[in-house]
């Protein structure tokens, strides 16, 4: 049996020699298994050990690896050569800054991560030898698809709003706040909003909608953003019509 | 490797910003229907301007109604006009069910309405009401 072989065109960034990104063409082997990120392993280990890229788990858990293959944001773990015609171009995930070949820059993201308070907030903590949190079944299925980001980036390479408005704190940031805020256990919603209900928070989104198309994970960041304005909105409504009420 | 032997990056070593082209629209299928979407804003905006024009010949009494009537039923141009904004309209309509879908899921029991029977439902409902409203000023 003849060996197959294709042709991985990859963006190279030198920050110390380039002021813009080339491509370099690669011809790796392949078989029906070979995923792109193996193919970037053969090119690491054989052909060009200073090719730079990110990966760690190879089995779509930690999101590390994720890149523009053929101009869609995907896992490369997750990619099989196979389901490619002709040639197959690997680029650093868009809207990112790029720091090397195809790692980007991630801190923008991570700032916005921590920002949206990602975690369960009470206004009073009960005492321990009170118990758990109790929650039923149907409390967890309220937000149990928003828990499963693996901030793996591929949706903020995929939102053109992103890409004009690096201000917008965006899909997964917005996704794991409404997480929060759907958690029963939770008492954060207001805490959170300073920050996701701002004009760079879900009112900067237009619903595209291309964030949920390249989800790995199914999480849906842009249901999330659309279910997280309609409570913003109806909050606005209630303090107006009952001023009153609670803040 | 230690923490310690990280190396931080020498200052002077320059992130590439990848620049946002304007024709980004044209770059995914997606993003295509999203300007598509957005649209039909001016056609709902014009066809919404035609009727309001009607109401208010309405208003104005029959001559002006007729004659509101009479351009209405011998231009060409806002026949081809009528048909090119209604299927706009009709496009409009859908997407927006489709989000609606998105924001407010139906769900009885354990049955979740998928998206797409949630718009087969919600556009029942306008052919339904259509079919009365018609009814009513046409043959009732």
């Amino acid at each position: 049996m003849s060996e197959k072989r294709k042709k991985l065109i990859v963006t190279r960034y030198n920050p110390e020699s380039d002021t813009a990104p080339r491509t370099q063409v690669y011809e790796v082997p392949y078989e029906d298994d070979t995923r792109v990120l193996d193919a970037l392993n053969y090119i690491k280990d054989v052909e060009d050990g200073t090719l730079t890229y990110r990966s760690s788990c190879q089995m779509g858990v930690c999101g590390s690896c994720g890149m523009n293959v053929n101009g869609t944001p995907r896992l490369t773990c997750a990619t099989f050569l196979r389901d490619f015609e002709g040639d197959i171009t690997v680029e650093p995930l868009g809207n990112f800054p790029v720091m090397r070949d195809l790692a980007v820059n991630m801190s923008d993201f991570m700032e916005k991560l921590t920002r949206v308070k990602p975690w369960i907030i009470r206004e009073k903590e009960k005492p321990l030898d009170e118990g758990e949190y109790l929650q039923t079944p149907e409390q967890l299925q309220a937000y149990r698809q928003f828990s499963l980001c693996i901030n793996c980036m591929l949706c903020y390479a995929a939102c053109p709003v992103y890409g004009k408005e690096k201000d917008f704190v965006g899909p997964a940031a917005i996704a794991l706040a409404h997480r929060y805020n759907e958690d029963s256990r939770d008492e954060g919603r207001a805490e959170r909003n300073a920050f996701v209900g701002s004009t760079t928070g879900v009112w900067e989104c237009t619903f595209v909608g291309e964030c949920s198309e390249v989800c790995p994970e199914g999480v849906d960041p842009a249901a999330a953003i659309q279910r997280e304005k309609l409570s913003n909105a109806v909050d606005k409504l209630k303090s107006f019509i009952l001023p009153w009420g609670k803040k | 490797m230690s923490t310690r032997e990280y190396r931080v990056p020498e200052p002077g070593y320059k992130d590439y910003n990848p620049p946002a082209p304007e024709i980004w629209w044209t770059k995914r299928r997606g993003y295509l229907l999203f300007m598509l979407r957005e649209f039909t804003a001016i056609f709902v905006l014009l066809f919404t301007m035609r009727l309001l024009q009607g109401v208010i010949a309405l208003s104005n009494g029959a001559t002006a109604w007729n004659a509101w009537v009479e351009t209405a039923s011998n231009s060409t141009f806002i026949a081809i006009g009528s048909l090119i904004a209604f299927f706009f309209v009709l496009f409009h309509s859908i997407t927006w069910f489709q989000a609606g879908a998105v924001v407010t899921p139906l769900r009885f029991g354990k049955f979740q309405v998928p998206t797409s029977l949630f718009v087969a439902g919600n556009m029942g409902l306008v052919v339904v009401v259509a079919l009365v409203i018609g009814y009513f000023s046409i043959g009732g």
